[in-house]
């Protein structure tokens, strides 16, 4: 039964998955920008229109759109993304180099976001309507409504100019210059987060087994979080999965101010220069990345809850 | 006499649609507002002028006065984002109350693709969409609406087959109303007050994301003043001129602020429950 | 041993109850009746310190065994709860996390009151079960709560309640969720905790059948007040009170007999 279930989600998958790649290419067919002239210029050459006709027939630019789309897509199958124009290198080979930087950046931002939102979160629910959960309320607020680009500028400002405390370029590896891109990251997304801890905190609170755990005497610490706080995570990973989208745009907005050397910031290098290869397998590997992630958070639901697991037995 | 009492008993809903009047007003009326100065020009001379009385919000590398600019930077990020909520709102509300009446292939076909651009991060697809399509606002804001109007189709796709599903309209079915009435004089007032409610709220987010387009250049071109375009500027000379990205980021922030309160209020009023 | 003087219970500005006293003795059996929404839920929430949302006892004193329950310390409360006050409710699945094994929840609970390994508190677990005669106790405690039925959650909500053998137990519709045949065993059940361990029930029922069985006395409450109270008989058959009468009245019936 589990295995016709997983063999059905990995079919939609691959639907959801060629449907991105034609919209992806499409996007590029589509674009205003002519790609050889593009590539030409990057590399400080003035094509001639013969150069420019020859270069196309040779990229198979001139082909009907369907014939185009099922090359490129075999090529991608291949791990073949073409070569980026303006770096003149495999896109594979750049976007893997650009990942992991990426995912540290990522992760270290989702920890330190936890860090803020989990207990800022909880004081809130447990202190519903005193002066700590209004404040909490409050910093959520006003974090929601702050661009985080304007966040991530105003740190710089004071800890790069005014205190030097953090390299202005965060373009080496090491956790100083991490630090702040994540932590601009993390103020990011914290306000949600907190808020959704809050709600979903109250919600459980609200439910009867605390009431149960209290009138056997158990402890107020052991109902929070042993009881409390498992319970609560289940709708948090749902956010997650869906949030993941909108961290890794947040991320290249941020890699961009601190000119971090990750995937987001070579995107938007690449959508400036019209690198069409380059922006294709980017757009193409953060959807698959994000739809794994899904996938993940949906697979974890039976691992937290166990009446979700008695309800796919049943099935 | 009953619109007073209305204002009256909802005073937060009136306090920030006051001031979300002033800042739309403020944007209208920019020549006033900032006394016939000139947003696009200034002189080298005073470049990079810390705030001062002349400036009071000082000026930026080509001796523009921030202040002038933020004014009517106004205009760009204000009626963009109006821009992008009314056509994400229509899109979206469009695509799901038919997707949700009709049912079938219909629903089938409009639903997946709507899966199917829920499955690209949000930001990334919009900055793709945007930067090949070349840098402008109006790209900026077919890219956002592109993204963000699965949302309204979900929503209201699933308002309507709730609604569907009550006996009134059954009864309406039966005795042979039809299509085009059912749809509007059903589904769509019953649907609508949700979905206004989520548009308002939508409106803060939906300017935060312009910015970050136009922040990154995807947006309206330069030299035309956009509170996004005036931070990137600002973020070159952060060191010698910080009010150049402080004060356009702080007018952001509180329009965001004021529309994202503004939304609460009308999810208040509209929608008591949640509160 | 429980003394209930002059109570009066508010949620905000909503009186719940009012005026209420009770006096209980060790070993007896009194029943609260009354519709839904009469305050009688609130009486006995209240005594455990454990009212909903905003409801709070506003005037009166409620004292067990010489401690005063409005005002005695977190830490003490605790030494209460669960050992010498226990409760069960309508449905006692519901008042278990529902996403830890039976076993877990009742561990946790003596562990509470005991200092136990886990270990020894998933076996004085076991033992409890199985001394309130439920069938493979190994079995219970490995399940979760939502894969019992409603009567054998309820039987697990009393074995638990009395782990500790408490001197009153509150049971709060306890068969109000149950189908008839159930109720009567649940109904049994309790009857046999006093006359095993001679534990005081104070029992909330709007189902007077029910309070028949098993009560020494009724107190019928309406609208946050004692509308008649007396031993059980003097209610069941000779009340003059005329919203007893009608709450007698709507009783069903089983081949033209009233058992009440």
């Amino acid at each position: 039964m589990k295995k016709k279930k997983l063999a059905l989600r990995l079919a939609q998958i691959l639907v959801v998955l060629v449907g991105i790649s034609f919209v992806t290419f499409l996007l590029t067919y589509l674009s205003p920008g002519d790609p050889v002239r593009n590539m030409y210029t990057a590399a400080g050459i003035m094509p001639t229109e013969e150069l420019v006709a020859e270069t196309r027939e040779e990229l198979g630019l001139n082909d009907p759109l369907p014939t185009q789309y099922l090359r490129w897509l075999r090529n991608c199958l291949r791990g073949d993304f073409g070569k980026s124009y303006t770096l003149n290198k495999p896109v594979t080979e750049l976007l893997l180099g650009r990942l992991w930087p990426t995912v540290k950046l990522t992760l270290l931002s989702m920890g330190l976001m936890l860090l803020m939102a989990v207990p800022l979160g909880m004081l809130s629910a447990v202190y519903k309507d005193r002066w700590i959960d209004y404040l909490v309320r409050g910093l959520t607020f006003i974090g929601c409504a702050m661009p985080n680009f304007w966040v991530g500028l105003l740190l710089m400002l004071a800890f790069c100019v005014h205190i030097n405390a953090f390299p202005v370029i965060s373009s080496a590896g090491d956790l100083r210059s991490i630090f702040l891109p994540a932590l601009t990251l993390a103020l990011a997304m914290s306000s949600k987060y907190t808020r959704q801890v809050r709600t979903a905190v109250l919600e459980e609170l609200n439910q009867d087994y605390v009431v149960g755990a209290r009138a056997r005497g158990v402890r107020e610490s052991v109902i929070l979080w042993r009881n409390v706080f498992p319970n609560a995570l289940l709708p948090l990973i749902t956010m997650f999965g869906l949030s993941v989208g909108s961290l890794l745009g947040g991320t290249s907005v941020v890699e961009v101010i601190f000119s971090y050397p990750g995937l987001g910031n070579l995107a938007v290098s690449a959508i400036t220069s019209s690198d069409y290869n380059l922006i294709q397998g980017y757009v193409l590997w953060l959807a698959l990345i994000y739809m794994v992630i899904n996938l993940l958070v949906d697979a974890s639901y039976g691992a937290v809850d166990p009446r979700m697991r008695a309800k796919e037995q049943i099935r | 006499m009953k619109k007073k009492n209305f204002f009256l008993a909802h005073k937060q809903f009136t306090f920030f649609l006051i001031l979300a009047l002033l800042i739309i007003l403020g944007a209208v009326f920019a020549p006033v507002v900032t006394g016939g100065a000139d947003p696009l020009k200034g002189s080298l001379t005073e470049a990079l002028e810390a705030p001062s009385r002349a400036h009071i919000f000082g000026t930026d590398k080509m001796g523009r006065d921030i202040f002038t600019r933020v004014i009517y930077g106004a205009r760009a990020s204000l009626s963009a984002t109006f821009g992008v909520v009314a056509l994400i709102f229509l899109v979206g509300t469009a695509a799901g109350v038919t997707a949700g009446y009709f049912g079938g292939w219909v629903d089938g076909v409009i639903m997946r693709v709507a899966d199917m651009m829920l499955a690209f991060p949000g930001l990334v697809l919009a900055l793709a969409v945007a930067g090949i399509m070349g840098a402008s606002s109006r790209n900026a804001i077919i890219a956002i609406v592109l993204v963000n109007w699965t949302k309204y189709a979900r929503l209201s796709r699933s308002l309507v087959l709730k609604i569907r599903d009550r006996d009134y309209v059954s009864a309406a079915i039966v005795t042979g109303s039809k299509t085009k009435h059912m749809l509007f004089s059903y589904m769509l007032p019953n649907a609508l007050p949700t979905l206004i409610i989520t548009a308002t709220t939508d409106i803060g987010g939906m300017m935060l994301e312009l910015a970050a387009l136009s922040f990154l250049g995807f947006g309206t071109r330069p030299p035309a003043p956009e509170w996004g375009y005036m931070l990137n500027e600002g973020r070159a000379c952060m060191q010698s001129a910080p009010w150049m990205m402080i004060f356009p980021g702080l007018a952001i922030f509180l329009v965001v602020v004021v529309f994202n309160m503004l939304g609460d209020s009308v999810r208040d009023i509209l929608d008591p429950k949640e509160a | 041993m429980l003394e209930l003087d002059h109570v009066s219970i508010a949620y905000g500005e909503t009186q719940a109850v009012e005026n209420f006293s009770l006096h209980m003795e060790p070993g007896e059996i009194v029943s609260l009746v009354g519709e839904s929404g009469s305050g009688k839920t609130s009486v006995i929430r209240g005594i455990l310190g454990l009212l909903p949302g905003g409801g709070a006892v506003t005037q009166g004193e409620i004292v067990f065994d010489g401690k005063d329950l409005l005002d005695i310390p977190p830490e003490q409360w605790r030494a209460i709860r669960g050992r010498e006050i226990s409760m069960i409710f309508q449905g006692s699945g519901a008042m278990m996390n529902p996403t830890r094994k039976i076993g877990t929840v009742f561990a946790e609970y003596l562990r509470t009151h005991e200092k136990l390994t886990k270990k020894e508190a998933w076996e004085k677990g076991t033992q409890m079960l199985a001394r309130m005669r439920l069938p493979s106790p190994e079995n219970i405690m490995r399940s979760y709560p939502f894969q019992l039925s409603g009567g054998m959650q309820q039987r697990v909500g009393i074995a638990m309640a009395m782990s500790y053998e408490p001197k009153l137990l509150l049971a709060d519709e306890p068969t109000s969720a149950l189908d008839v045949t159930t109720q009567a065993q649940i109904v049994g059940e309790m009857a046999r905790l006093r006359r095993d361990y001679g534990t005081a029930i104070l029992l909330v029922t709007h189902n007077l059948g029910v309070a028949a069985y098993l009560s020494d006395r009724i107190l019928v409450m309406r609208q946050g007040r004692i509308e008649e109270a007396g031993d059980r008989d003097s209610i069941l058959k000779s009340s003059t009170n005329a919203y007893t009468r009608s709450l007698l009245e709507s009783v069903p019936t089983m081949g033209g007999v009233r058992y009440v």
